[in-house]
């Protein structure tokens, strides 16, 4: 079977997160799954300052890497140490992987975000950033579900607390 | 691929967590155009329902698109299955409360809008693990999906013209 390409795992990461889970996260290389979420952040906070019509973008553009390239990857640590007791059997470098590719929606949305930002003029933070976070969200459920063995409520609330965690990183740091 | 998973299996909890995120979702949307309590614990009420009547269109197309599902589980195995795949409406529903409550947050739609796509894909992915035809359901879960998100945005526009 012919595997897809990065920009059918990141819309098919939307659409169908399992499968791609379960065919990508063997094969993509740990640049990819820090590359991903960095990418991600990067594009988020960049659009943000745009909106607040800062002077600097440099600043919140490297602090977003920052956190997609480190706080993604702890927060997988942290989630994998967690359910580790749980009877988790995915490896770390499947976790991160997971974590990653998790991050594929809302790389989709920080480039629609920030070509409507710069072609249209619009503010995209909230429309596009936020929403991109968001999509992150079914696939870490998925990805969470397999972790824990199939435990639902334990998945909900980790899903949870890492959807509030990018959220919350974002704003402190951009003070929104 | 044969049909050979068993359909999802929640005990009645989830269906109360559930039908509570769609009740937060429209707790939520009539935060934004008032404060009077009555008003909201209605919204609260309508959600609700709108939640478990909203469901019976993509449980219905599901249930006409696999008849091998059909056959060996029946309406009830497709009516687990969604529920099962819905539960990951919670998380953006709490998100949503988190972001509009605490964060003062004007992005409901986002989380509304993202919380019933991801839901109704999710719902065609747990009937495809019972049917083997990913394709199939994942597209009715995207149709219903988008159908949400299109009576969000006309509700949307409704209030904004209504003022």
């Amino acid at each position: 079977m012919t595997q897809p390409g990065i920009l059918g795992r990141c819309f098919g990461v939307m659409v169908n997160p399992g499968a791609v889970l379960a065919r990508s996260a063997e094969e993509l290389g740990l640049a990819g799954a820090v590359g991903i979420p960095a990418l991600a952040f990067a594009l988020f906070f960049l659009q943000t300052a745009l909106d607040l019509d800062r002077s600097g973008v440099i600043g919140p553009m490297v602090g977003g890497a920052m956190i997609g390239a480190l706080g993604v990857p702890l927060l997988a640590l942290l989630v994998w140490v967690v359910t580790r007791p749980l009877g988790g059997k995915e490896t770390l470098g499947w976790t991160l992987r997971a974590f990653g590719l998790a991050y594929a929606p809302a790389l989709v949305y920080g480039v629609c975000g920030l070509a409507a930002n710069v072609i249209l003029g619009w503010h995209t933070a909230l429309a596009f950033g936020v929403t991109g976070v968001l999509w992150t969200i079914s696939p870490l459920f998925t990805a969470l579900r397999q972790m824990t063995g199939e435990r639902r409520r334990l998945s909900m609330i980790l899903a949870t607390m890492v959807g509030l965690v990018a959220l919350l990183a974002w704003s402190t740091l951009v003070g929104a | 691929m044969n049909a050979t998973q068993q359909p999802a299996t929640l005990a009645p909890g989830y269906v109360v967590l559930r039908t509570l995120a769609w009740a937060v979702i429209g707790g939520l949307f009539a935060s934004m155009i008032t404060s009077d309590f009555s008003t909201i614990l209605g919204s609260c009420l309508a959600g609700a329902i709108a939640g478990i009547l909203l469901l019976v269109p993509l449980r219905v197309m599901l249930y006409l698109a696999n008849p091998n599902v059909r056959k060996e589980h029946g309406y009830a195995g497709i009516r687990r299955a969604v529920g099962a795949g819905y539960l990951v409406m919670v998380p953006f529903a709490v998100l949503a409360l988190v972001a509009q409550l605490f964060f003062g947050w004007d992005a409901l739609t986002s989380f509304a809008m993202a919380g019933m796509m991801a839901g109704s894909g999710a719902a065609g992915m747990e009937v495809s693990k019972l049917s083997g035809k990913p394709l199939r359901n994942v597209i009715i879960g995207v149709i219903h999906g988008f159908g949400l998100s299109m009576v969000w945005t006309v509700l949307m526009l409704v209030v904004q013209a209504n003022g």
